[in-house]
């Protein structure tokens, strides 16, 4: 084995530090309040076909929607500034949440590919998401979202040259 | 020696004509027993023929097409293919390169026994989970056959990394197996089962079958039921522990008949190029797991098994999460160390460097106490209160609230894990104690997880990504986490080896 010898001191080794993580683009943030309001004004469709034509009452649904609507407002702005991503030159790192954070990092000589997209909405805002995928399962894959697009592409790029310098 | 002559198509042992014909019985049987049962003690006729008659006619069809199935299936080696066609209606053709074989493992049902073939079955790295199956080889033949696969796959693995490295290992390809179970280790194993889920299980079938059926096998009994159920209701407290005593019989010799089904002479070899188990009494299945594909072990027990000091020891494999449940392979009836020759030949540098120690923090203990203990506890009080029932009834209560608290606590008490250059150990368990053994470059990726009541604590909940799955650890301090993680990324991205 390769480290058996080494004395390490765990000072010594690189430190994955909060101020290494790069914020997302200002834009995701609009671009998530905008998801999910298409997703409350949905149920809302919902709340009013029963309303105008079935015997559920108007206040009944509109109430408990608009009050979850504003806390979503305050959810993602908060949570939003937890958000960001880092790249060393041996892994990435994403991290999100804030009631329930959430920190992973992929070394890189363990990606098994990597994949750029961008859905209809993200097209609206400009934004991109670059999906990295490992042999460890759906749970531990990294997305890496809200990127400007050519920031996607090149991010992207960088991780497969990296990658693939390593396999 | 048999020639292979791969090179021609080549068919399978004649009597698969007869392994053939059952298969298709089985199928048969299947979708006709609803209509036998519907019928049953009824006169059947259809078209001037009652039972028998169909009956022969249905058999005569399946055999003839038994033979032609036979007749149209054929396996040989096209460029760097193993290639399998198949089909009297519609024509298969199944292409596997030699490059995605992953293992090749034989089976043997009863027939097959009987007939004295095998079955040889290829599991690829595909996602696609198509059956690759030849079902009727001739004992040397689907050896041979096995063999040359896996020469042939290594070839082609060695060909694709262009590694100098031969497998070094050879020379522990050795055919004396490390473990065989005796009939007196049989019986051990069987009686330490977990006969509460093997309980379980059996009441669940049976519960199914009955259920399926139940138009003929409750309804006409059902006015004789419900009088004997009066009388039971009436007798209840008698005849209460002799229903336990009967649960507990049965669900013991039901573990007992699975445990000698299918570890019946059960032999394990460590070969040159991965484990090979062997084992089964009616369905004799070999399993053959290639070295590189094993992501990490562990090994577990139960209270009944410590007392005769036997664990078993389970491999994992890379692959989804659903193959592995297929794919997770025991080896029960291991002494302590017996175990640990096994683990000191896989990873001979185990106990090199030193190991650091983590502990969970007591919030783990704390919300056990309050969800497992505490809450119930309260719920139950509270219905009993609104039933007005005697004080009687209320003692049961702290009983149960200590003894999950004391469990909670044990519980609390065995997570430990330990880190050193090379490897994880995860020890965790007090009445069911498990050991998990990962070497670092097996790990994936890794995530922190903190929901707002650690960040309270200062706490941090740790996930370690395999390819066969993920571990995690919760409540670790966050210093003592922060440092793990990144001690843990140095080892992976610093280390060449291949984790497959």
């Amino acid at each position: 084995m390769l480290l058996e010898n080494l004395k390490i001191d765990p000072t010594d080794l690189p430190q994955l530090e909060a101020r290494d993580f790069t914020p997302l683009e200002k834009d995701y943030l609009y671009f998530r309040i905008t998801a999910w309001s298409l997703f409350y004004l949905m149920l809302s469709g919902v709340g009013a076909m029963l309303s105008l034509f079935g015997q559920v009452l108007f206040t009944f649904w509109l109430y408990p929607l608009l009050s979850l609507w504003v806390l979503m407002f305050i959810f993602e702005r908060i949570g939003f500034k937890y958000r960001g991503y880092c790249i060393r030159s041996l892994d990435v790192s994403f991290r999100r949440g804030w009631l329930f954070h959430r920190l992973t990092t992929v070394p890189l000589n363990r990606v098994q590919h990597c994949e750029f997209n961008q859905g209809p909405l993200g097209r609206l805002f400009d934004l991109a998401t670059v999906k990295v995928y490992t042999a460890g399962g759906n749970s531990s894959d990294l997305d890496i979202r809200g990127l400007r697009k050519e920031d996607a592409i090149k991010v992207r790029d960088h991780i497969m040259e990296l990658s693939s310098r390593h396999a | 020696m048999p020639k292979l002559q791969l090179h021609q198509p080549q068919r399978q042992a004649p009597l698969g004509v007869i392994i053939m014909f059952f298969q298709n019985l089985r199928r048969a049987i299947n979708f006709v027993l609803a209509v036998v049962v519907v019928n049953f003690g009824r006169d059947f006729s259809w078209l001037g023929m009652g039972y028998t008659e169909w009956g022969i006619i249905f058999a005569a069809f399946f055999l003839v097409y038994s033979f032609l199935q036979y007749r149209k299936f054929y396996f040989y080696v096209s460029g760097d293919n193993f290639v399998i066609e198949r089909g009297v209606l519609k024509q298969e053709k199944i292409n596997v390169p030699f490059g995605r074989i992953q293992s090749v493992n034989t089976k043997q049902n009863v027939i097959q026994r009987l007939l004295n073939l095998v079955g040889l079955k290829i599991d690829t790295a595909g996602s696609q989970q198509q059956e690759i199956n030849i079902p009727a080889l001739s004992k040397a033949y689907a050896k041979e056959l096995r063999d040359y696969l896996m020469e042939k796959r290594y070839e082609h693995l060695e060909e694709a990394e262009e590694s100098e490295e031969e497998i070094s290992s050879s020379n522990v390809g050795q055919r004396e197996p490390l473990l065989r179970l005796s009939i007196a280790d049989l019986f051990k194993v069987g009686f330490t089962q977990n006969h509460l889920r093997s309980g379980l299980i059996l009441f669940a079938i049976v519960n199914g079958y009955i259920w399926e059926f139940e138009e003929y096998l409750i309804k006409p009994f059902e006015p004789y039921l419900e009088e004997t159920a009066q009388t039971f209701v009436g007798k209840g407290f008698i005849l209460f522990p002799i229903g336990l005593l009967a649960f507990v019989i049965i669900s013991v010799i039901a573990s007992l008949i699975t445990t000698v089904l299918r570890y019946y002479n059960f032999s394990f070899y460590l070969g040159s190029e991965g484990l090979d188990i062997e084992s089964g009494l009616l369905n004799r299945n070999s399993y053959n797991v290639p070295y590189e594909k094993i992501q990490y072990f562990f090994w577990e027990s139960n209270p009944l098994r410590r007392i005769i000091g036997y664990r078993t020891l389970k491999v994992k494999q890379a692959g989804s999460q659903a193959v592995n449940e297929r794919k997770l392979i025991g080896i029960p009836g291991l002494k302590a160390r017996a175990l640990l020759r096994i683990i000191q030949m896989q990873y001979p540098d185990r106990k090199s460097g030193r190991y650091t120690y983590y502990r969970p923090h007591r919030l783990l203990f704390i919300q056990r106490l309050v969800w497992l203990a505490l809450v119930p506890s309260l719920l139950l009080s509270t219905l009993l209160y609104f039933q007005d029932l005697d004080l009687i009834f209320y003692i049961p209560i702290p009983l149960f609230f200590a003894l999950v608290v004391f469990l909670s606590y044990k519980y609390w008490r065995s997570i430990r894990i330990r880190v050193n250059a090379g490897y994880v150990e995860i020890q965790k368990g007090y009445v069911f104690p498990k050991r998990i053994l990962v070497p670092n470059y097996k790990l994936q990726n890794l995530s922190l997880n903190q929901s707002f009541l650690q960040a309270w604590r200062g706490l941090k909940s740790f996930q370690f990504h395999t390819a066969a799955g993920t571990l995690s650890i919760s409540h670790l301090p966050a210093e003592d986490s922060e440092s793990l993680y990144n001690y843990l990324l140095f080892c992976i991205e610093s280390s060449s080896e291949k984790w497959m």
